[in-house]
């Protein structure tokens, strides 16, 4: 039909005077010739109706091709194809007497008139035409303003648009590929490591020998790990050893330390899987451990032989020593959880009772009492202590003088792991009722329920969970990991492998390392 | 103050007569009338690198946007929102491309910083999710590359194609 259209013309002639009035097309049955209408206009003769309403090819100068507009309005009055193609004639004629700046502003008003299928229309006609005659680079934004503006445009790029802006030509690759854009993106909240330790090692590891981080660099391996941890993608080593479950696992940069039920603590080369060394000190199981320093590492753990016990590791290439420095004895039964900042230690056990140890002396400084079962979790900074409970609460304690400030209840069975961020304003918990649940820590309100009917949750006993500033990771008795957006708790992954359930994990910005009861240690590495 | 005049001279030799505290919003105004100590009614200020055209377009975005509180600072941790255009600004900045730089130049050259961002804002949409073509033919930009030069860079950029 366009085909056709373009080509009517000439030939017919006038028999109405259509100066103030709308073109319209419609389809004929018996023609595949369209027939033109036009709107009464008569009736109504305010000025904005008298505009003629006609679409032109974009070769515009020429008067050979010219195209109707299609439409239908109402009321209309049918007339003759061949005074719509005398008008024609004549509006050709006129829009080529205009100056550009008038031709222009008409092509403007023209535009404002169009609906659906003359945008169609101009689409495929203008495609490949445009900036016809024009100089090269005539709207080139980058060639036209100042190096600072056109620097500050790129900066509003999302990374995959910058990326893209390299290829377009020499000009745009010099700019987008500045490492001031690339510098300010990997700093951006959202590309940046969780622990600044690592963000800042990964930087040093992209610095050539002038001292010049290669920023674009570093940007590209933030955002493959990233999407890595968004998809699932990673890869998994196994340490075989203990001779049962897992109960509970730390790493550094080099070395995975777990703990078993059976009452050992092994030591293993992260790289390698190998065992380096096994520690035997406890009577009953190991349920909670901790681990720091560089050298000399300290290791905390306590058990179910109602002790902690402070632990000074050293490993070499050639021997490994290890020694028990330190026991701490008060709790009356297992200690179920602890955790260690500089020389504090906080424990929690089945005695009901959370406690704060100093680690240079080995003292008890304070006993919290108000759970009305076994503590299974517990964490701290240096205003709050949260704890969860058998008894199915959270409680939130003022760490200066144990004073509990809040009790959180809404899980239906024990509150098993637990994490805060007094920064985010946030508790997340995990419960032997397969939901995991985030709070408001300022005002103890539940926000949210991930259970897995509705999101996909776990499908048993939720054994384990560790968060930082953008995922939570967790892991339960149906033998999965899964991965969350902490902002929505939308599930990003799950991660399948254990043969039985997974007991404890740890995690940082490459890698999780988890425990469980199939007896084995896993390494998940996202690195690419 | 509220209603005092200044007169504004563009390129072009026509003058405006623009309300202070709206011309003020341009920080270099702002400075040649407290710096300076420009008489207000009587001079008139001229602005050799903005044309006629460009000034009207410029003073009608200063007036419709005269009690706007000051904008943000840039928050360097957070990713850029190029979204957040109001409908006003939006099609206020319906124009054509060239028209659209030369705003871009005059926000800058005034130092209006809401008309620079949101002009900036603009362009940025103009170049998000586009490929490398589609650049070329929304700007008019001519391909220079060498065909092993296209490919060398396309390799560097493989990275923001995986999925």
């Amino acid at each position: 039909m366009r085909a056709s259209l373009s080509k009517s013309d000439n030939a017919l002639s006038s028999n109405t005077n259509i100066t103030n009035c709308r073109f319209k097309r419609h389809h004929s049955i018996d023609d595949d010739y369209p027939v033109i209408s036009l709107s009464s206009s008569s009736s109504s003769s305010s000025n904005d109706e008298k505009k003629i309403h006609v679409h032109f090819h974009p070769d515009l100068v020429s008067s050979d091709h010219r195209v109707p507009l299609s439409n239908t309005t109402s009321q209309q009055i049918t007339f003759q194809k061949s005074s719509f193609s005398s008008e024609l004639v004549r509006v050709v004629e006129w829009f080529n007497q205009l100056d550009n700046q008038q031709k222009e502003a008409l092509l403007r008003e023209l535009i404002n008139s169009c609906s659906g299928s003359q945008w169609h229309l101009l689409s495929i006609l203008t495609a490949d035409n445009w900036h016809r005659n024009c100089p090269s680079d005539c709207s080139d934004p980058l060639a036209q303003l100042p190096f600072d503006i056109s620097f500050h445009i790129l900066s509003l790029l999302d990374p995959i648009s910058l990326a893209r802006c390299a290829l377009v030509n020499k000009l745009w690759y010099y700019l987008s590929s500045h490492p001031e854009l690339w510098r300010k993106l990997s700093k951006q909240k959202k590309w940046s490591f969780s622990s600044t330790l690592l963000d800042q090692q990964q930087i040093e590891s992209y610095t050539n020998e002038q001292g010049k981080p290669q920023w674009k660099q570093i940007f590209i391996e933030r955002y493959r790990l990233r999407s890595r941890w968004l998809n699932g993608r990673c890869d998994v080593k196994t340490f075989h050893g203990h001779v049962e479950g897992v109960s509970c696992v730390q790493f550094d940069s080099q070395t995975i330390i777990s703990g078993c039920t059976d009452g050992t603590i092994k030591v293993w080369d992260m790289n390698t899987t190998n065992e380096i060394i096994t520690l035997v000190g406890h009577s009953r199981s190991v349920r909670c451990l901790h681990v720091d320093g560089t050298n000399e590492v300290r290791l905390v753990s306590g058990s179910n032989d109602h002790s902690i016990k402070v632990w000074s590791i050293s490993i070499n290439q050639t021997w490994s020593k290890c020694a028990c420095k330190l026991t701490l004895l008060g709790h009356t039964d297992t200690v179920r959880c602890l955790v260690v900042c500089d020389d504090i230690c906080v424990s929690g056990s089945h005695d009901n009772s959370v406690k704060v140890w100093n680690l240079t002396n080995g003292l008890c400084l304070r006993t919290l009492v108000d759970h009305t079962d076994k503590v299974l979790c517990v964490q701290f900074n240096w205003d709050y202590i949260v704890s969860g409970s058998t008894d199915k609460t959270i409680k939130i304690w003022r760490y200066v003088d144990g004073i509990c400030l809040r009790t959180l209840s809404a899980h239906n069975g024990s509150v098993t792991c637990l994490y805060f961020d007094q920064q985010q304003d946030l508790i997340v918990s995990g419960s032997l009722d397969y939901d995991i649940r985030f709070w408001h820590l300022s005002t103890g309100e539940c926000c949210q329920k991930i259970d897995w009917i509705s999101k996909e949750g776990h499908r048993g006993v939720i054994r384990t969970l560790k968060a930082d500033s953008w995922r939570v990771v967790s892991g339960a008795d149906d033998k999965t990991i899964k991965v969350w957006d902490i902002r929505t708790g939308v599930r990003l992954c799950t991660l399948k492998n254990h043969t039985d359930g997974v007991t404890c994990l740890s995690f940082n910005d490459y890698l999780i390392v988890s425990g469980s009861f199939d007896g084995s240690v896993k390494l998940w590495n996202f690195r690419s | 103050m509220a209603g005092h005049k200044i007169k504004l001279q563009s390129s072009d030799g026509d003058t405006f007569d623009v309300e202070v505290e709206i011309a003020k919003q341009s920080a270099t105004i702002k400075t040649m009338l407290e710096d300076l100590g420009m008489d207000e009614e009587e001079d008139v200020i001229p602005l050799p690198n903005v044309n006629s055209a460009i000034l009207k377009k410029v003073i009608q975005w200063a007036t419709h946007h005269k009690d706007d509180p000051p904008p943000p600072e840039d928050d360097e941790n957070r990713e850029k929102n190029t979204n957040d255009i109001s409908s006003w600004d939006q099609d206020f900045l319906k124009v054509d491309q060239g028209t659209l730089f030369e705003l871009i130049l005059a926000a800058n050259y005034l130092d209006i910083k809401g008309l620079l961002d949101v002009t900036c804002k603009t362009v940025a949409n103009m170049i998000k999710g586009k490929t490398p073509e589609e650049i070329r033919r929304t700007f008019n930009i001519k391909n220079d590359f060498t065909p092993q030069e296209e490919e060398q860079i396309k390799k560097e950029n493989e990275w923001c194609e995986e999925k």
